[in-house]
Parts: C-alpha cells; sequence; structure tokens
C-alpha cells in the first residue's frame, strides 16, 4: 500500500508536470500568410502567425541584422513606403471589439537598420483592409476593399501624413460625396501650382465620377466630379496630370481617360469665381471639358510640344493629340504597328531641338517599339518616329533608376529571351536565358540585374552587359538588391519554403564563397 | 509565481511527505508480513530484532551501488517552449555510488550519474526536438531504516550538453550548447530482495524514488545550418530564447548494491 502511495504521488507529479504548463501559443501558430517586402536596407516579413514583422538588414559580414516588430493583431495587408524606407502594416485589432482594451484598427509604421529602429501607430476608425501608398512616400491612404463588415462604407478613407505622428487631425477620416459610386482606383499629384498655392492632390476614381481631395488640407470638403448621367455611365480608366507652366497658377490639368468611351476628360483647375467666393472652402474650381479622340483611347499623358501643351491618346495605331485649351485634335498614324502603352521619355533622353517631348510606344505581346518625337514638321503634327522590331514579344518594360535611366529591362513574353533597350542609342541588346519565367529585379544604382529560376541566379553588369552565373543549393523565390546600412550592396535570396531560408551575398562582388546562408528565419526574434 | 509552477511544486511537496511518512513509520520487523504459512517468516518473527541487526549489519557492508531507471523533470523556462508543447522531461537515468565512510547507518560517499532524454515537436509546424545530456558527480547519503527500507539525499554538479534541432524545409537547423546544473534530491529505497546468504548477502536489489530541485545555468539557443563535413557554406545564426533546463525532478530507478 505504501508502494502504491508512492507511485500514484509520482505519477500525478507526472501528470501534473506535462500538461499543467503549457507552452506560448506563438509555437503552434501556422506560418502560412507570410508577406515579404523589399526595403532600402533590407527585407521585412510579416509574420502574422506570429502578430510580428521581421526587419532583415545585411551587415558588413553578410550576417543578418534581425528586428522584430509586434503587430496589431488582425493583419490586413503590409507595403513599403516608395521610398524604401518604411514598412507599413495595416491590421483590423480584434473584430469585434468587446472590451474597452481590445486592440483597434490601426496603421503601423517600422524602419530599422544600422542599429536604428523605430514604430509609429496610427489609430484608424474602422477595420479597413485597402491600403495606397503615396509614391513620394509622404502620404498613405486606408480605404475599403471587400471588407467582410455587417454594414461599411465604401467611400470611407482615412489619410495618414507619415511624416506626423498620430495627432487629433492625423489621420483625417472622411468620407467622399458619392453619386453611387465607390473608389476604384487612386492617383497622387505632385506638387501643382494651384490658385491659394502650391499643394498636392488626391484623385479618386470611382466608378461613375472623380473626387479630388486636397492633401495638404484634407479636412475641406473633396470636389466631386460626376461623369455619368442617368442614361450614359462613364466609368474612368486613367489618369494624366499636368501642372502647366511653372509661372502660372490657373492651368495645372487632369485628363481622364474612360473605360469604352472615345470621350476624355479635362479637368481645368482654375480659380474660384469672385461671386462664388463665399460659398466654397476651396481656393480653386474643377471646371470639365469633354474631348473626344475618335476612338477608345488605352494610354494618356500630357506632352510638350512647339505648339504647347497636348494631350496624346493612344488609340492602337493612331495617336490623336489635343489642345487641351481649344479642343481642337490632330491624328499622328504610327503605321501598320498597334501599341497600347505610352512613356514620356524626354528625362532620359532629352527634348527635341524645339522643346518637344519623346515618348516611347510599345505594346504587351507585340514586338515593336516606337519613338516619337512630338513637334511639327512640315505637313505632320511630329518630328519623327523611330521604330525597333525586337526578334520576340515584349511582356513587361523595367525602369532602371540609379547610374543607367537610360537604359530599360524589356521581358520576353515567351521563351527566356531579355533585351536591354538603350533609349540613347535606341538599340536593343538581347541576352537569353536558358529557361523561360526567371525573376527580375534590379539593383536601386542602376547598376546591375539579377534574374533567377530555380536554384540558377544570374547577376547582368547593365553598363557592359556581362552576366555571371551562380548555382545555389537551394530554390530561389525572390531576390532582393539592397544597400547595406554601413555602406555597400548586397543581394539576399530568399528560399521561401518551410520557415524561409536566405542566401546573403555581396552585391557588387558576389561570389559563393562569402556568401552567408541562412535557414528558419521566421524562428529568430521570437518571445 | 505562475499557477501550474505553484501546482508543480505542490505536487512535489505533497509526494514527498508522502514518502517520507511511508518510510517513517515502516517497522522493521513488519516490512516482512507473515504470509500464509510460511515458516520462515514465521521464523524471523520469532527471531525479532536481532536476526533483522544481523541482516541489516552485512547489508550495511555493501559500499557500492548501481542504479539505471527513469528520470523526470519539470522545465517551466520559457526557452524549452519551441521543443516542447509541455513542462515535462523525460530521461533515463544511470548511476554508480562509492560509499566508503559510514558512522552507524549512515553512510557517506560520492554518485556519479548520467541523464539522458530528448523532446519533440511541432513548432509552427516543423519537427523540432531536444536532447538534453547530462554527466555529473556530487556527494551521496544513505541511512537505513530498518532492512527495507532506505533514505538517501545527493547534491550532483553536472555539465549539460544541449543538442537542438528543427527539420525545416528551408535546411536543417541545429543548435549544441553546454551550461551547469547542480541536482539537489532526497529518496528512498525499498529492498526488493537479496542474493547470496540471507545473513551475508552479496548483493541487494532496490527499488528507488528520488525528489529534488536541479538548479542549472542558461545557454544560448543559436541554431544554424546543421552541415556535412565537407559542406564549405557559411551559415549565419538564428536566436531562438535561452534554455536553462531548471525544475522539479524526480528520478524511479532500479538499484543494486554489493
Amino acid at each position: 500500500m505504501r508502494l502504491h502511495n508512492a507511485c500514484f504521488a509520482l505519477t500525478a507529479l507526472v501528470a501534473i508536470g506535462s500538461s499543467g504548463c503549457e507552452r506560448q501559443p506563438v509555437w503552434d501558430q501556422p506560418i502560412a500568410g507570410a508577406q515579404i517586402l523589399g526595403m532600402d536596407h533590407g527585407i521585412a516579413i510579416v509574420d502574422p502567425g506570429a502578430e510580428r514583422a521581421l526587419l532583415l538588414s545585411p551587415e558588413d559580414d553578410l550576417s543578418l541584422s534581425q528586428d522584430s516588430f509586434a503587430i496589431t493583431t488582425g493583419f490586413a495587408t503590409a507595403k513599403v513606403t516608395p521610398d524604401g524606407s518604411r514598412l507599413l502594416v495595416l491590421s483590423h485589432g480584434t473584430v469585434p471589439r468587446e472590451r474597452a482594451d481590445d486592440p483597434e484598427p490601426t496603421l503601423q509604421t517600422f524602419t530599422a537598420g544600422g542599429g536604428a529602429r523605430t514604430s509609429h501607430s496610427y489609430r484608424l476608425s474602422d477595420p479597413l483592409s485597402g491600403l495606397k501608398v503615396d509614391p513620394l512616400s509622404r502620404f498613405a491612404v486606408v480605404h475599403a476593399s471587400g471588407d467582410a463588415a455587417f454594414l461599411q462604407n465604401p467611400n470611407e478613407l482615412s489619410i495618414v501624413d507619415l511624416t506626423r505622428e498620430q495627432t487629433d487631425d492625423n489621420p483625417v477620416h472622411l468620407t467622399l460625396r458619392s453619386f453611387g459610386g465607390t473608389p476604384q482606383a487612386f492617383t497622387f499629384t505632385e506638387d501643382l501650382v494651384l490658385p491659394g498655392g502650391k499643394r498636392r492632390l488626391l484623385v479618386v476614381q470611382t466608378d461613375r465620377d472623380i473626387a479630388l481631395v486636397d492633401l495638404d488640407a484634407p479636412d475641406l470638403p473633396e470636389i466631386t466630379i460626376p461623369l455619368s448621367s442617368d442614361t450614359n455611365k462613364m466609368v474612368p480608366g486613367g489618369v494624366a496630370v499636368s501642372d502647366g507652366a511653372l509661372e502660372r497658377d490657373d492651368d495645372a490639368r487632369i485628363a481622364i481617360r474612360l473605360q469604352d468611351d472615345s470621350s476624355v476628360i479635362i479637368i481645368n483647375l482654375e480659380p474660384v469665381l469672385e461671386s462664388d467666393k463665399d460659398d466654397t472652402p476651396q481656393s480653386f474650381r474643377a471646371v470639365p471639358n469633354f474631348v473626344f479622340t475618335d476612338g477608345i483611347p488605352s494610354d494618356i499623358a500630357f506632352v510638350q510640344t512647339d505648339g504647347g501643351l497636348r494631350l496624346a491618346a493612344l488609340l492602337g495605331t493612331r495617336l490623336t493629340l489635343v489642345n487641351p485649351v481649344t479642343g481642337i485634335a490632330s491624328a499622328v498614324d504610327l503605321g501598320a504597328q498597334e501599341f497600347s502603352q505610352m512613356t514620356i521619355v524626354t528625362d532620359v533622353v532629352g527634348q527635341t531641338s524645339d522643346g518637344s517631348d519623346v515618348a516611347m510606344l510599345w505594346s504587351p505581346g507585340k514586338s515593336h517599339i516606337a519613338f516619337i518625337a512630338f513637334g511639327s514638321t512640315v505637313g505632320q503634327p511630329y518630328k519623327a518616329i523611330e521604330k525597333l522590331k525586337l526578334d520576340t514579344a515584349v511582356s513587361t518594360v523595367a525602369p532602371i533608376g540609379g547610374d543607367n535611366p537610360h537604359l530599360r529591362i524589356l521581358r520576353s513574353s515567351t521563351g527566356g529571351a531579355v533585351h536591354v533597350l538603350d533609349l540613347l542609342t535606341r538599340t536593343a541588346a538581347p541576352l537569353h536565358a536558358s529557361s523561360s519565367g526567371a525573376g527580375l529585379t534590379t539593383s536601386a544604382d542602376g547598376g546591375r540585374a539579377w534574374l533567377h529560376q530555380g536554384s540558377s541566379l544570374a547577376k547582368l553588369d547593365l553598363t557592359t552587359l556581362h552576366p555571371q552565373n551562380f548555382q545555389l543549393q537551394r530554390p530561389i523565390s525572390r531576390v532582393f538588391d539592397v544597400t547595406r546600412p554601413s555602406g555597400g550592396d548586397a543581394l539576399i535570396t530568399l528560399h521561401e519554403s518551410g520557415l524561409i531560408g536566405a542566401t546573403v551575398l555581396d552585391a557588387q562582388q558576389p561570389a559563393l564563397s562569402t556568401a552567408r546562408h541562412y535557414a528558419g528565419l521566421l524562428l529568430g526574434e521570437l518571445p | 509565481m505562475r499557477l501550474p509552477s505553484f501546482i508543480c511544486a505542490f505536487g512535489i511537496a505533497t509526494a514527498l511527505g508522502i514518502m517520507c511518512q511511508t518510510a517513517n513509520a515502516t517497522p522493521i520487523a513488519s516490512s516482512s508480513s507473515p504470509s500464509t504459512g510460511d515458516r520462515r517468516n514465521t521464523s524471523a518473527q520469532a527471531d525479532g530484532a536481532d536476526s533483522t541487526e544481523e541482516a541489516l549489519a552485512h547489508d550495511d557492508d555493501h559500499r557500492f551501488v548501481g542504479m539505471s531507471g527513469f528520470r523526470g523533470q519539470v522545465i517551466t523556462h520559457p526557452g524549452m517552449d519551441p521543443y516542447s508543447t509541455g513542462d515535462f522531461f523525460s530521461q533515463i537515468t544511470l548511476g554508480a555510488a562509492f560509499l566508503p565512510l559510514k558512522w552507524g547507518h549512515l553512510k557517506l560517499g560520492v554518485l556519479s550519474q548520467y541523464d539522458m532524454g530528448s523532446v519533440d515537436a511541432d513548432t509552427r509546424g516543423i519537427p523540432a526536438s531536444l536532447s538534453i545530456h547530462r554527466i555529473g558527480a556530487g556527494p551521496y547519503a544513505q541511512i537505513s531504516l530498518g532492512d527495507r527500507w532506505r533514505l538517501s539525499s545527493r547534491v550532483i554538479p553536472a555539465a549539460n550538453y544541449l543538442d537542438a534541432s528543427f527539420d525545416d524545409t528551408s535546411g536543417k537547423l541545429s543548435s549544441q550548447g553546454w551550461t551547469w546544473s547542480l541536482e539537489t534530491s532526497v529518496g528512498a529505497a525499498l529492498r526488493l530482495g537479496s542474493a547470496g546468504k540471507s545473513d551475508d548477502p552479496k548483493a541487494s536489489f532496490w527499488l528507488t524514488a528520488d525528489l529534488g530541485y536541479t538548479f542549472a545555468g542558461t545557454t544560448e539557443m543559436s541554431f544554424s545550418g546543421d552541415l556535412e563535413q565537407d559542406d564549405p557554406r557559411d551559415f549565419g545564426t538564428v536566436e531562438l530564447p535561452p534554455l536553462s533546463p531548471r525544475g522539479f525532478s524526480q528520478r524511479l530507478a532500479f538499484a543494486v548494491s554489493f
């Protein structure tokens, strides 16, 4: 009986020890749903299961410094500001909030690298899922996007000034005046010289109207321009913006391309009429004009010609140039080839002799590229059209920054071909990859491009076009060419299987002998 | 103190109390309870204390003890979480004691012991495992309570080798490290039987049970790729929470003294 007592006690002790002390729940959380984003000094891995963001920065010895930040419950989406400095994480908080201390919907920002780490949090009014970031990295807009709340206002926006901490007037929560439409796309303008001073606008396209929000005074009522009537629904398809002449504050314009309609709406931003000044808090008014382009444009842009500013509308084999003041249009015949995309490349190739812009035309799935110099020669409304025929169809055009802004990388839609297009010499150097579908990344300094597929990795020197091939031991899913906080560049190749691994190479002098390898990154820095 | 830790401590204290009460209450003669008509037992009862004292004296001449069994430890340190869904860590245990000093029923000596155990779990969807090898030696004391029962205590400083791994598809990760520990425990032993002459047994067989607490240092758990010897790759480390294998422990073992 005594032995039984002892055994019973031991058994009880074992049972208590086995079941009484549970481990922290984070170790049971799956790793599904991790979102990986490149930043200027490293990469960010948002790990919703562990409710954290892991920021990884390469050091001098190619090791990865790891900073873990707690994120709010209910991860929705994450983005990095275009300058690469901040990670933005949008979270719903606890839904429904049943206790006062339940987490609220928030937008959090994180920076790390070089030993410094900062974080900010902006409280939001509703658990929304849409996040748009200003190309100039100052503002973020939180909006509804497929949220499944019982009752939802799709026209509700929260505008966050990322350069300021949370205050009573940051973020600004507003509801767009709606004529039945819901936001479809957002465009942040650069500084426009408008009546009342320089300001930036947020152009919100709904499925039937346009709203202009003054980002420098978002608490002012927005200007809404209805596009549709009861009988004619006009859905916006794209936006182009012109500040006009620098010395004038009454010639800024916004052009709106419509889906399935040959009209383009040009909104002139003019001074408020004297008679209306007491009735509106705005210092400018929006005056819409409809111009007809003789076809449904696939792309639009404001271009400078020797005759002044024109709106260029691309119509397949034609280009229509519209005078935004008079509405008079003139057509440019582009020949037999169709084009659907237009990019102004004047800042790279320079203006023509009479100060006109130069545009590059291309089309996904086509093997032709054209350069058109605007201006006029006798009998035609353009200076010159120069065409380039590739041996394969183009799927995407990737711009290069830094020291080589005159280069573009053209990806083939079939096979593994890549062309490096020189906008200055109008040549396209072909490069052949042994297999199709390779991933492509370019460095911020414009010095190199990286292609990867499977375990194969290649560095392409964009100055000499010399490729350098590497074979890693693990399949590569993505690569990031980043600047080390201490100087120099590093390449982080990710192996997105399991708990995520990485291989870090010196981006300027890559060698497998000096590479640093990692496995199980999502285990690191957990509590 | 967290509630589970309190429950664990309470459980150990309770068990210890039961054991001690059981040992102290055991009369020497009654340990040979009369069975149905067994003449030898009846004779032993008749001989009374003298024969028991004689057997006890011979048993006490044994200077060597070997033991093997099972050791359990409750490790509540959060560094244990990545490798185990609970806090109980089971080990096999081997020990050898040499008891050269004797004062009456008290014997003193040294005990060396080796404990080894492992635990595994599914961590974030990845198989994880941890092995701990503990080897140490320290003072060991026994006191005889009649011919069947003994109480013992030990204080064993030890070196602990921790070997952990994750079998991830991005690459197998492993971490190895050392730390110290100091096991303090008290226990009781029940003689199951003896070999040899009854008045001069060559060896006696025991069931032992110990309870105590193991103090331990903390070791960093830095994981890197588990590479073949000729693999030239240089792996960086991923830091997991440091681990201290400390906590209440218990041991159940079979021992032989000779």
